[in-house]
C-alpha cells in the first residue's frame, strides 16, 4: 500500500503534505489546552468585560451603562486606598521574602550533612493550609494571649502592639503571616538556582583573591538572575491578586486599612451587590497585570536574561 | 502502532471536547427538574390538608434540593435528620429531600437562580433577600397555599408581613431575634452591680466594670466584621426609639439627621473610653470575646438572643442573666431591635411546588416550632406556649417572654439584617472601625451612608413597612 501511494503520488505533493503535517501537528496537540483555554479563560473574560459595562446587582436584569463603573472607579477613594495598600505589601514581598529566601538558601546550600531537612522544614510552612496558618496568626497576635503576653513576660511590654488594631502596622502584620507560610517556596526556588550555578567561576575568583561579598555581588548574583527576575514578575502579579490572609485575618480593616483590591472586589460583589462594578476593578487590575508582563517580555527583548 | 499513534492528539482533542460540552449540558433548569419523577398518592400533611399532585404525576418518586447551612455540631446535625428530614420523608414517602451543605446559601441560591436553576426550597438569611428574589421573579406567590394551609392565623402578622411583596405573599418568616446584654450574673452580684435603668446607669456601670479591672464589654469582629451591626442596630433603636428611626429607614429622614448624628458620637465616645473591648473590638474575634467571658475578664457581652443556644449547649461556669438596654435618651423606652433570621420560598422555576409548599408548611410547623423552642430558637408561630414544652434553661424561658412582652408593649425596633437597606447598611458595619479610629468623621460616615441609602432607596430595596 505504502509503495503504491509513493508511486501514484508525486514526490513534491508528499513533501508539502509532510510538511503541512509537521505543522499542523503542534497545533493539534495544543488543541485540548486551547480550547480548554478557550472555554475557562475567555468566557469568563468576556462575561466580565460585558458585566463591568452594567450596573447588574446579580439579581435583576442588568442594564447598560457604558463606561460608568469606570468614571466611578476614578473617583472612588477606597479604591486608592485599596490600590496603594497593593503596592505597599508588593514592596514588602519584594524585600522582606526575597532577602529572606535568597540568604537562607545560600546558608543552606553550603551544608553539607543534613540539607534535605532543612529544606524540609523550611518547606513545611508551604504546606500548611492558608486558613489554618491565618488562624494560628490571628492567635499570635491576639492582646490578650498571642505575643503581647510572651513581650510582657521577658520584660519587653514596650514592643507590645495591637498588631491588627493599629492601622499603621495592621496590613504588615498580615503580610508577615502570609510571608512565614510563603517564603519556604522561595527558599526552594533560590536553592535550585544555587545548585545549577556554574561553579568554576567562584572557583577563578578564588583563586583570585575574591572575598565571599565579591563572590557573591559578582559571581553568585548574576548568575541568579533570571531565577530574581522570574520571582520578582510572580510577586508582582501575586501581590496584586492577595486575598485569603487580609479576608481570613482582618476581612480589610480596621477602617480599610488592610483593604486590598482583591478583598474590595470581593466585598463589592457580595456583600454590596455591585458586581458590575467589581468587574471594572478586576479589568482594570487584569490590565495592570498585562503591563507588568508585558513589561518584563520588553525586558527580555532587551537582553535581560530572563 | 506509530500511525495509531498519529490520532492520538485527534483523539484526545476529541475526547477533551466532548467531556467539556457534556459539562455544559444539563444545568439551567431547577434541581427538581433534573431529578425528573412523578408521583400518585396524595398525603396528608401537618395541618390536615393533603398535598393535590397537581405538580406531579403518578409513580415515582420525587427529589427536592433543600440548600441551607451545615449544622454546626453534631447534635444540630442529629436533630435535623432526626427531626426534619426523617418526618418528612414518612409523612410524604413518594418525596425524598436532597440536602445540600454550604456556608452560604444565599450567595450560591442568588447565583443559582440568576442563571436559571437554584434549588426547589429557597432558604435564605432573612426576608430582605427573599424580597430581591420575589422582585425580580425568582419566587412563587404563596397565596394559595397560605389559603390552603392557613398560614396567615398560624404567623405573627409582623413576621408573615416581611414575606410580603406588591401585595403578594412570597416568603414565610423564620426563626426571630433580638439583640440583648448578656452578664455574668455571679460577678454583678459579688461587686454589687445592678442592671441599669437608664443611660446614665448604663455609662456608670461600665465605669464602675472598668475600675474593677474587669472589661466591661467583651466584642471582637476581626472574622466577621458584619458583627458590627449588631451595635449598631442597638445604638440607633435605643437612642432615637423605633418611631424615630423608622424614618431613618424609610428615608423620611437622612442619616445626617442630628439625632442619628448625636447617636453616633455617643457610641464612638463609649468605644474611645474603653468600654468596648479596651478599643480592640477590631483586634479579636467574636469567639476571643465569647473566652474573654467564659475566663470572666469581661462582665457584659452585648449579642443576639441566638446565643442561648451556646449558654444552653456549652454552659459557662457561673450563672449568666441578661438585660434589655435602657433607652439611650430622655423618653425613650427600652427597645428590643428585632430580625427574623431566616425566610423560606418556592423557586417559580420548582416542578413540584405542591411538594415545595407541602415541606415549608412541616418545617414551620407547630411540631417544629416546640422543639426549637426548647433549645431557645423562637420560631413565630401563634398558640406557641413556653409552658408546652420541656425548656433547656430558665433563661430560655426568660428570654421568651421578654421578647413577648415588648412584643404585647409596642417596644420593639428594627435590626439592621432585616430592615436596613442593603447596601447602607453594608457601609455602616465595614466603616464603623474607622470613625473609631479617626480616620474618617462621623459627619463623612453618615454622609456616606445617606448616599448608599439613597441608592438603595432607587433600586427599590427600602424596607417595605405596612402601615
Amino acid at each position: 500500500m505504502e509503495t503504491w501511494i509513493r508511486n501514484k503520488i508525486p514526490a513534491n505533493f508528499r513533501a508539502g503534505l509532510r510538511s503541512l503535517s509537521r505543522k499542523l501537528l503542534p497545533w493539534l496537540l495544543l488543541s485540548p489546552t486551547l480550547v480548554l483555554l478557550t472555554l475557562v479563560i475567555s468566557g469568563p473574560l468576556v462575561g466580565t468585560l460585558l458585566l463591568a459595562l452594567t450596573d447588574w446587582n446579580g439579581i435583576h436584569p442588568p442594564n447598560f451603562i457604558g463606561a460608568d463603573n469606570f468614571v466611578k472607579l476614578v473617583h472612588d477613594p477606597v479604591f486608592y486606598k485599596s490600590l496603594g495598600n497593593n503596592i505597599k505589601w508588593m514592596l514588602f514581598f519584594l524585600i522582606v521574602p526575597v532577602i529572606m529566601g535568597l540568604f537562607v538558601a545560600l546558608w543552606v546550600s553550603r551544608v553539607g550533612r543534613g540539607q534535605m531537612l532543612y529544606r524540609s522544614l523550611l518547606f513545611m510552612p508551604y504546606i500548611v493550609s492558608t486558613v489554618v496558618t491565618a488562624k494560628i496568626w490571628l492567635g499570635l497576635y491576639n492582646p490578650y494571649f498571642g505575643i503581647n503576653t510572651v513581650l510582657e513576660k521577658w520584660g519587653l511590654g514596650f514592643l507590645a502592639r495591637s498588631w491588627l488594631g493599629d492601622t499603621s502596622i495592621a496590613l504588615y502584620a498580615v503580610a508577615v503571616a502570609d510571608t512565614w507560610h510563603f517564603w519556604g517556596f522561595l527558599v526552594v526556588l533560590f536553592l535550585m538556582a544555587l545548585h545549577q550555578l556554574n561553579r568554576s567561576l567562584e572557583e577563578a575568583a578564588i583563586v583570585d583573591g575574591a572575598n565571599k561579598i565579591r563572590i557573591f555581588w559578582h559571581i553568585v548574583l548574576p548568575q541568579l538572575r533570571p531565577t530574581i527576575v522570574l520571582v520578582y514578575m510572580l510577586l508582582i502579579i501575586w501581590s496584586f491578586a492577595a486575598f485569603d490572609y487580609v479576608f481570613v485575618m482582618t476581612q480589610g480593616g480596621p477602617g480599610n486599612a488592610t483593604e486590598l483590591i482583591a478583598t474590595y472586589m470581593y466585598k463589592l460583589a457580595i456583600y454590596n451587590q455591585e458586581p458590575g462594578y467589581a468587574s471594572a476593578i478586576a479589568l482594570t487590575m487584569g490590565i495592570f497585570s498585562l503591563i507588568v508582563i508585558l513589561g518584563f517580555g520588553f525586558i527580555k527583548k532587551k537582553g535581560w536574561d530572563v | 502502532m506509530r500511525r495509531h499513534k498519529r490520532w492520538m492528539p485527534v483523539c484526545a482533542f476529541l475526547l477533551t471536547l466532548a467531556v467539556l460540552l457534556s459539562a455544559c449540558v444539563g444545568s439551567g433548569k431547577p434541581a427538581a427538574e433534573e431529578t425528573g419523577g412523578t408521583k400518585t398518592d396524595t398525603e396528608t400533611n401537618n395541618a390536615g390538608t393533603e398535598v393535590s399532585g397537581k405538580s406531579a404525576g403518578s409513580g415515582e418518586q420525587i427529589e427536592l434540593v433543600w440548600m441551607t447551612r451545615p449544622p454546626d455540631n453534631e447534635e444540630q446535625e442529629k436533630i435535623r435528620r432526626e427531626q426534619v428530614i426523617e418526618p418528612f420523608e414518612r409523612a410524604y414517602p413518594h418525596i425524598k429531600l436532597k440536602l445540600v451543605e454550604t456556608q452560604d446559601p444565599d450567595m450560591l441560591t442568588r447565583q443559582q437562580l440568576a442563571a436559571g436553576a437554584g434549588p426547589d426550597i429557597i432558604v435564605v438569611d432573612g426576608p430582605t433577600t427573599l424580597m430581591q428574589f420575589a422582585s425580580a421573579g425568582y419566587l412563587k406567590p404563596l397565596d394559595e397555599y397560605a389559603a390552603q394551609y392557613g398560614w396567615n392565623e398560624r404567623f405573627y402578622d409582623w413576621a408573615l408581613d416581611t414575606g410580603v411583596y406588591e401585595d403578594k405573599l412570597y416568603g414565610l418568616p423564620g426563626a426571630y431575634e433580638s439583640l440583648v446584654v448578656w452578664y455574668n450574673k455571679e460577678m454583678f452580684q459579688a461587686n454589687g452591680w445592678e442592671e441599669p435603668k437608664n443611660f446614665d446607669e448604663f455609662m456608670r456601670l461600665n465605669e464602675k466594670i472598668q475600675q474593677s479591672g474587669k472589661i466591661p464589654f467583651a466584642f471582637g469582629t476581626t472574622e466577621f466584621r458584619a458583627a458590627n451591626e449588631w451595635w449598631l442596630s442597638l445604638v440607633y433603636n435605643s437612642y432615637l426609639g423605633p418611631e424615630e428611626f423608622k424614618k431613618v429607614l424609610k428615608n423620611e429622614v437622612p442619616w445626617t439627621s442630628d439625632l442619628i448624628k448625636e447617636a453616633t458620637q455617643l457610641w464612638v465616645d463609649i468605644w474611645k473610653k474603653g468600654y468596648i473591648n479596651e478599643k480592640q473590638s477590631h483586634a479579636i474575634s467574636s469567639e476571643d470575646a465569647w473566652y474573654l467571658i467564659y475566663n470572666q475578664k469581661a462582665a457584659m457581652i452585648m449579642e443576639g438572643t441566638w446565643a442561648l443556644d451556646r449558654l444552653v449547649t456549652n454552659p459557662p461556669p457561673f450563672e449568666m442573666d441578661f438585660f434589655i438596654m435602657p433607652g439611650w435618651r430622655e423618653g425613650v423606652e427600652p427597645t428590643l431591635p428585632m430580625a427574623l433570621g431566616e425566610a423560606i420560598g418556592i423557586n417559580s422555576k420548582t416542578k413540584y411546588p405542591d411538594e415545595t409548599a407541602a415541606f415549608i408548611d412541616f418545617y414551620y410547623g407547630m411540631e417544629r416550632a416546640k422543639s426549637e423552642l426548647e433549645r431557645g430558637t423562637f420560631l413565630p408561630v401563634n398558640g406557641l406556649k413556653i409552658d408546652d414544652v420541656q425548656v433547656k434553661s430558665p433563661l430560655v424561658k426568660k428570654v421568651y417572654e421578654e421578647l413577648n412582652q415588648a412584643f404585647a408593649e409596642g417596644k420593639t425596633g428594627y435590626a439592621s439584617w432585616t430592615y436596613w437597606p442593603p447596601k447602607a447598611q453594608q457601609f455602616l458595619w465595614d466603616n464603623i472601625d474607622a470613625v473609631f479610629l479617626d480616620a474618617m468623621t462621623v459627619d463623612q460616615y453618615l454622609q456616606k451612608a445617606q448616599e448608599k441609602a439613597e441608592e438603595d432607596a432607587a433600586d427599590g430595596m427600602l424596607f417595605r413597612f405596612s402601615d
